[in-house]
């Protein structure tokens, strides 16, 4: 039957040699370190987390362009890795990912559920602009559902704090206020910084966002956005050159599931160790049932 | 066809279609770079830096399958195990195993137009639709120490003739000496190659040298952890990430090498291939 589990490891073995419909796929990935050509706009800062979304590479970035209206990115959007849909009423299962790079740190391979952009980094009243963000069509309660600060133009030289003013939590309640996070300053206002937003007390994910706050102005616009996402794997690089493999052959469950049918925007962060640029090489597995 | 249970990946373990070795011998390199040991000596034999375009295949001098031992052509044939190592004096390295699709050679780090010397690429005779297909630049002989970039006109998977790739970094340190394999992006909405018509290097290196377009596949990657380590249990099940790679009739195996210091050390690996029962 569709979309039913992996019943055990002659299952997996079956699937994944092709058997049963199981559709295995290759996706290599490759990070260039550059932006259409040029350096970073924004140098990685050690121990922060930055967005490869429109980092030249294989499959190709999303181009230069921030989102501007709220958007659900798919599995068709560039910057993802355009695995392909799994056939009627199956699942898509994440097998594993092999990754290596020039430099240490961690690669964070997540779906990208719902983006926007637009915010400036000087009004510091409520900014709903290109907010709300839109509904969730995966991983539809929100548990687990992170929000981001993504930066697509630097912000400015004045440290300050941003939360999300407004937010619908896992559970559906509206009107939730996050906790206050750094925003502005040298590590925290960079293009493509990733800053995760803690939520309030009892809070374990987010469906949608309303609003979000700079407490005070930053110095310049620039323009943020509001970023969902679901992380499923973080893949340690301790070693340049090495690289590191995960599997998901162990896992409760085996094989990761990214939904049925599903059209999930599969992309990659990275969370730098130093100011180089990694330079990532590799592929990620698929399956399905 | 596939391996339909555990069973049979256990009978194809213990019964490999083909126990092939190689042994690639030591190559200067920058760390975290990626290296192709195409033309590296040892067994096989070294491949020869190519001129006109051409497809290589099993039988090609040069590549992982082509030295005496049974040949990788035929379907449904899969690694299920590959014990690697490299004799490192720094921890570390990631071999990639992959197909060498189509290659040429003969262009010039200091020629700053259009260069379309042995170019096209050969039209892909394994993974033809292009998808997933990548392009590097093969450095057969040292370019110059002027760091410049360079770009490629290519025809993506989606057969669009014309596309040009975001500028890769090119010559100087880390750069430009032989075998460094500079791997290009591709233009937003691509997701393969399956030709590439021209290279355009930016402002000169300072040395013409000589470096290729190669279109390959990566097949599998193993990464290694330790000092003259051996990775005992890289199968499919434990060492591949749950994967089990399939190759191409006909594919041209070789080497691909990051490594963490400034030498890959003698690279080694045993394979066993199956076929699907």
């Amino acid at each position: 039957m569709a979309g039913e589990a992996i019943l055990d490891l002659s299952d997996l073995i079956n699937l994944a040699t092709g058997g049963n419909g199981g559709t295995p796929e290759q996706i290599n990935l490759y990070k260039s370190g550059l932006q259409n050509g040029a350096a970073l706009g924004g140098t990685p800062v050690a121990g922060r987390l930055h967005s490869m979304w429109r980092w030249d590479g294989c499959p190709a970035a999303a181009g230069q362009t921030a989102p501007t209206t709220a958007a659900v990115p798919t599995n068709a959007t560039d910057g993802s890795l355009k695995q392909s849909t799994p056939g009627s009423g199956k699942k898509k299962r994440l097998l594993g990912m092999v990754m290596t790079g020039l430099v240490a740190g961690s690669v964070i391979l997540y779906d990208r559920l719902g983006h926007q952009g637009g915010l400036s980094g000087t009004t510091t009243t409520a900014q709903t602009t290109n907010l709300p963000t839109s509904a969730l069509t995966r991983y539809t309660s929100g548990v687990g559902v992170e929000a981001w600060a993504e930066i697509y133009a630097i912000v400015g030289t004045t440290g300050t704090t941003v939360k999300l003013s407004s937010y619908t939590d896992d559970a559906g309640n509206t009107g939730q206020a996050s906790q206050l996070v750094t925003f502005g300053a040298t590590n925290a206002r960079e293009q493509d910084r990733i800053l995760p937003i803690t939520l309030a007390t009892g809070d374990k994910g987010v469906r949608a966002v309303a609003s979000v706050q700079v407490t005070a102005t930053t110095g310049t616009a620039g323009n943020f956005g509001v970023t969902l996402a679901y992380p499923l794997v973080v893949l340690p690089i301790p070693v340049p050159g090495v690289g590191a493999l995960f599997s998901s052959f162990l896992l409760p469950g085996g094989p990761r599931d990214l939904g049925t049918n599903s059209d999930a925007a599969l992309a990659t962060a990275w969370f730098a160790n130093g100011t180089t640029a990694p330079q990532l090489f590799g592929s990620v597995y698929f399956l399905e049932k | 066809m596939a391996l339909s249970n555990e069973a049979a990946y256990d009978e194809a373990l213990e019964s490999p279609f083909q126990r092939a070795r190689a042994s690639k011998n030591a190559t200067t390199v920058v760390a975290g770079r990626a290296y192709s040991l195409w033309t590296a000596g040892g067994m096989p034999a070294a491949g020869a830096a190519p001129t006109t375009a051409a497809v290589p295949t099993e039988a090609t001098a040069g590549a992982l399958n082509s030295s005496g031992q049974n040949l990788f052509n035929g379907t449904n044939r899969r690694i299920l195990k590959a014990v690697a190592d490299a004799a490192l004096t720094t921890p570390g390295a990631m071999i990639t195993v992959c197909d060498r699709l189509s290659h040429q050679g003969g262009l010039s780090g200091t020629t700053t137009t259009a260069q379309t010397t042995n170019l096209p690429t050969s039209a892909l005779t394994r993974y033809t639709s292009g998808v997933g297909v990548r392009s590097a630049l093969e450095i057969y002989t040292t370019i110059g120490a002027t760091g410049t970039t360079v770009t490629t006109s290519y025809t993506d998977s989606g057969s669009a003739a014309g596309n040009t790739s975001p500028a890769a970094t090119f010559g100087a340190t880390g750069n430009n000496t032989a075998p460094r394999f500079v791997m290009l992006p591709l233009a937003v909405g691509d997701v393969g190659v399956k030709s590439v018509e021209s290279v355009t290097v930016l402002a000169t290196t300072g040395t013409a040298g000589n470096f290729g377009v190669t279109l390959f596949y990566p097949v599998i990657s193993v990464p290694i952890d330790d000092i003259l380590a051996v990775k005992g249990s890289a199968d499919a099940l434990f060492g591949f990430g749950t994967w089990f790679p399939l190759l191409a009739d006909n594919a041209c195996l070789f080497f691909v090498v990051h490594a963490t210091g400034t030498t890959t050390g003698v690279v080694q690996a045993d394979f066993l291939i199956c076929e699907d029962r």
